[in-house]
């Protein structure tokens, strides 16, 4: 059984009085070790797809299994430690806590992982020091450039060693340079550890950079469906 | 370095917080304070006489709102009742004093310098009156119209000669002074008359027993031992003045109340995206309102603080400015005040938390198209 995966998905929401499915017929399987470029045009449902394997949004149709167990049978609590102990997140735009160091972003993360204060501090600095950013530990995120924000959002994902990796568009509004080598040290930390990443894009040149892509077009899988490599 | 708490990051939201639950807690404080230091000092004066019982005209129970009239055959009566030791009529006059060109009111207090009680329960300065020309005043009332002994006050058209200041006779609302029995008399008009007579018993008698005696011997007077005659005029001062005080207090706490509610939902709603975040990240059930609740005791107890301080501040600004004002202020009403002041921080955070449930970690993710 793969990391997550995903059986005759749909999301449907309304729109005044018409229904919108915004997810529709969604078979895939996203394995151990991958790294799964999730690709589409604005409006296409990446974020959806991502909010759903989160456990953040419940299908209307279809079932979901990550780690092996289907999301509609766990309850909050074991979603919120799913979240919190199994999964990183890096957010469009990186939502980092503006008054808190880079240092605390992390350290806050390790915390809900269930890491005593002393640990996430260690921890918090390791993580820092292996990814070349330990000169943003100290500095409040709020005085952080976009690129130096961006950086510190990945540390504060993979702080906790997640197994699996949800990332909503971590290359936007950065140039590809910068864009190519976030989505390597993903790359990179799911190689090491056997983890696993979802990275929602729009910009299909790193696709070559990913393990599998899977493009959706109107809430509809085009290319990457179940069993299908790019 | 320790993760922090957000809400705790802005220091003028958190300078104006403070100093609300400081201005709640000291107005909380000094009134009670003033509600201590009236209870105490409307007593004062029957507190320390140390008579063992009292005596007043019928359906009179008070001094402070009671107008008793008694004969001087009244108190021949009471002064050679068998159990009786010794017994001090005293006349209490609420009258005016001309000082410049205003005039005051006094408690002017006419008693016999001879006998044992009636007259100023301690002396700060001076002595007490000894002729009919003398007069002692409260030393607050003194210090107020910056009179000293060896002046003068008019009462009456006549001129009184300050020979003394008492201590123990601010009542804050009215102040005593004291006179020669025969003095206050010839002020009111009516020789013959006193208003109640201090008196104690003999040794070895039964107080309960004397008094009920003394009742059924002249049911046309109350008799009240010490305790029962403190009480009945500390309930006439809370039943007036003092309800009040409660009430403002009782306001100034659901202000609290209110300021907070609105000062913690907004600091819960400016932190909106932090929150949405650490929901995102998988905050345990608890974190976030305990965030909540854990800057409303740092605000609660650093405003409780600057309140106590500022009590303490106004209280000497208080007495230097308006010496009649006297206040009472202990550990316990101070740990009761602060007590509530934390109580009412914590519950406003709890009522303001209610909002973090409409905040979900969903939100995290939008600010998109999808």
């Amino acid at each position: 059984m793969g990391t997550v995966e995903l059986a005759g998905l749909g999301k449907m929401i309304m729109e005044g009085t018409e229904e919108r499915w915004i997810l529709k017929g969604i078979d895939a399987v996203i394995e151990k070790g991958e790294l799964a470029l999730l690709l589409g045009p604005s409006g296409s449902g990446k974020t959806s797809l991502l909010t759903v394997i989160a456990g953040l949004v419940e299908p209307s149709e279809g079932r979901v299994w990550v780690f092996g167990r289907r999301l509609s049978d766990l309850r909050d609590s074991e979603l919120q430690a799913m979240r919190a102990r199994r999964i990183g997140f890096i957010f469009q735009n990186f939502l980092l806590i503006d008054s808190f160091s880079g240092y605390q972003n992390a350290e806050i993360s390790l915390r809900f992982a269930g890491l005593v204060r002393a640990e996430a501090e260690r921890t918090a600095r390791r993580i820092f020091a292996a990814l070349g950013i330990a000169a943003l530990g100290p500095r409040q995120a709020s005085g952080m450039s976009h690129g130096e924000r961006q950086k510190v959002a990945v540390a504060r994902a993979l702080a906790a060693s997640p197994e699996l990796i949800l990332a909503d568009e971590p290359t936007a509004s950065i140039e590809s340079g910068q864009g190519a080598r976030v989505i390597e040290t993903i790359h990179a930390y799911v190689r090491e550890r056997g983890a696993t990443a979802i990275v929602a894009s729009h910009d299909a040149r790193l696709a070559a950079l990913s393990d599998r892509t899977l493009e959706l077009r109107d809430g509809r899988l085009s290319r990457g469906a179940k069993d299908q490599k790019s | 370095m320790a993760v922090k708490n957000p809400l705790l990051t802005n220091p003028g939201r958190l300078a104006l917080t403070v100093m609300v639950v400081g201005a709640c807690t000291l107005l909380m404080l000094f009134l009670w304070s003033d509600y201590q230091g009236v209870n105490e000092g409307a007593v004062d004066y029957i507190r320390r006489t140390g008579a063992d019982f009292w005596v007043l005209q019928g359906n009179c129970a008070n001094i402070i709102r009671g107008f008793s009239i008694m004969s001087m055959r009244d108190y021949g009566e009471i002064r050679s009742a068998s159990e009786v030791e010794s017994a001090s009529p005293v006349l209490l006059l609420c009258t005016a004093a001309s000082i410049g060109e205003r005039d005051y009111t006094l408690f002017l207090t006419g008693y016999r310098p001879e006998e044992p009680m009636g007259g100023p329960p301690a002396l700060a300065a001076g002595r007490a009156p000894a002729d009919d020309g003398e007069i002692v005043l409260d030393r607050v009332f003194a210090k107020k119209h910056h009179l000293g002994i060896g002046q003068t006050v008019r009462i009456q058209g006549v001129d009184l000669r300050i020979v003394g200041l008492s201590s123990g006779t601010n009542a804050m609302v009215i102040q005593y002074a004291f006179v020669t029995l025969s003095r206050a008399q010839t002020t009111v008009g009516f020789p013959g008359f006193i208003s109640f007579v201090a008196a104690r018993f003999k040794a070895g008698v039964e107080k309960g027993a004397a008094i009920e005696a003394l009742r059924s011997r002249r049911p046309d007077l109350n008799f009240f031992g010490n305790g029962e005659f403190i009480q009945n005029n500390v309930l006439e001062m809370q039943s007036g003045f003092l309800a009040f005080l409660f009430i403002i207090t009782v306001m100034g706490a659901g202000v609290l109340a209110i300021v907070l509610i609105l000062l913690f939902s907004l600091s819960i709603l400016e932190k909106r995206k932090d929150f949405v975040i650490m929901k995102a990240l998988g905050a345990p059930r608890g974190f976030i309102p305990s965030l909540v609740v854990a800057q409303a005791a740092v605000l609660g107890g650093a405003g409780a603080a600057l309140g106590i301080l500022l009590l303490f501040l106004v209280r000497a600004a208080i007495e230097a400015w308006s010496p009649e004002l006297q206040t009472g202020t202990y550990p316990l009403q101070i740990a009761v005040v602060s007590g509530a002041v934390l109580a009412v921080s914590i519950v406003s955070s709890a009522i303001a938390a209610r909002r973090l449930s409409r905040f979900y970690a969903l939100e995290a993710f939008r600010g998109r198209e999808e």
